[in-house]
């Protein structure tokens, strides 16, 4: 059964991206089944959820780590 | 002149009854009327000398009295005064520690929030800040850039699994 695998992003990913992604979560996770999502109050960059992981790796989260940091 | 012996016998006789009857009949009496009177006389002077040294003495235990309540009175009022005046020195020092504690008080109040009317504004400010950047960053981010980025970040999360 393949995995659920979400991955919102400020921009459109294109065609290679979701390749080189999924690949390298096939390699950990065997069989993946993509969705995508756009969202562009990320700002910049994407963020991937798997169950219940996630790696963000958005702008909009650094931003707000940065001014968490600060105040 | 005849001396007539038998006469001058009833004289002497007669002169001897009439002293001894004025010696039984009066001057004994009155002797002891005399005595009676001076024995009175000098009783009443012994008690009056008696009276005088007795008012004598209690006016001095009078005066003694006197002196002495005078003495206790002032020693009194000495320390009347002593304690009033150590009471009134008591309230103003607690007034004055009340004081400054009040004003301690309101200084910690203000200083309280003096800081935080400070992070209020700090944080206000970094809201901005960061609005700002957010906005520049919206705006600023071209297609090669978040192209970039993503490739950036997958690299990144497939490193990291």
């Amino acid at each position: 059964m393949a995995k659920q695998v979400t991955v919102t992003s400020a921009v459109q990913l294109s065609e290679k991206q979701k390749s080189v992604l999924v690949s390298g979560l096939e390699k950990k996770y065997g069989k993946v089944d993509l969705k995508e999502k756009v969202d562009e109050n990320l700002i910049g960059g994407l963020k991937v959820t798997v169950d219940s992981q996630q790696f963000d790796a958005t702008l909009s989260t650094k931003l707000a780590q940065l001014r968490k940091t600060l105040s | 002149m005849d001396i007539q012996v038998a006469q001058i016998i009833f004289q002497i006789i007669n002169f001897g009854v009439v002293v001894g009857a004025l010696t039984f009949l009066v001057y004994k009496p009155v002797i002891k009327t005399l005595q009676e009177r001076s024995k009175k006389v000098q009783e009443s002077q012994q008690a009056a000398e008696e009276l005088i040294a007795e008012r004598a003495e209690s006016d001095k235990l009078k005066q003694k009295t006197l002196s002495q309540a005078k003495k206790e009175a002032a020693e009194i009022v000495a320390e009347s005064k002593r304690l009033a005046d150590k009471k009134k020195e008591g309230l103003a020092a607690k007034a004055k520690k009340e004081i400054q504690a009040y004003l301690q008080e309101e200084k910690d109040k203000w200083e309280s929030e003096k800081k935080q009317l400070i992070k209020q504004i700090q944080s206000q400010m970094t809201d901005a800040v960061f609005a700002v950047a957010q906005k520049v960053l919206n705006e600023s981010i071209d297609k090669k850039t978040h192209s970039k980025l993503i490739d950036q970040n997958i690299q990144e999360i497939v490193k990291s699994l």
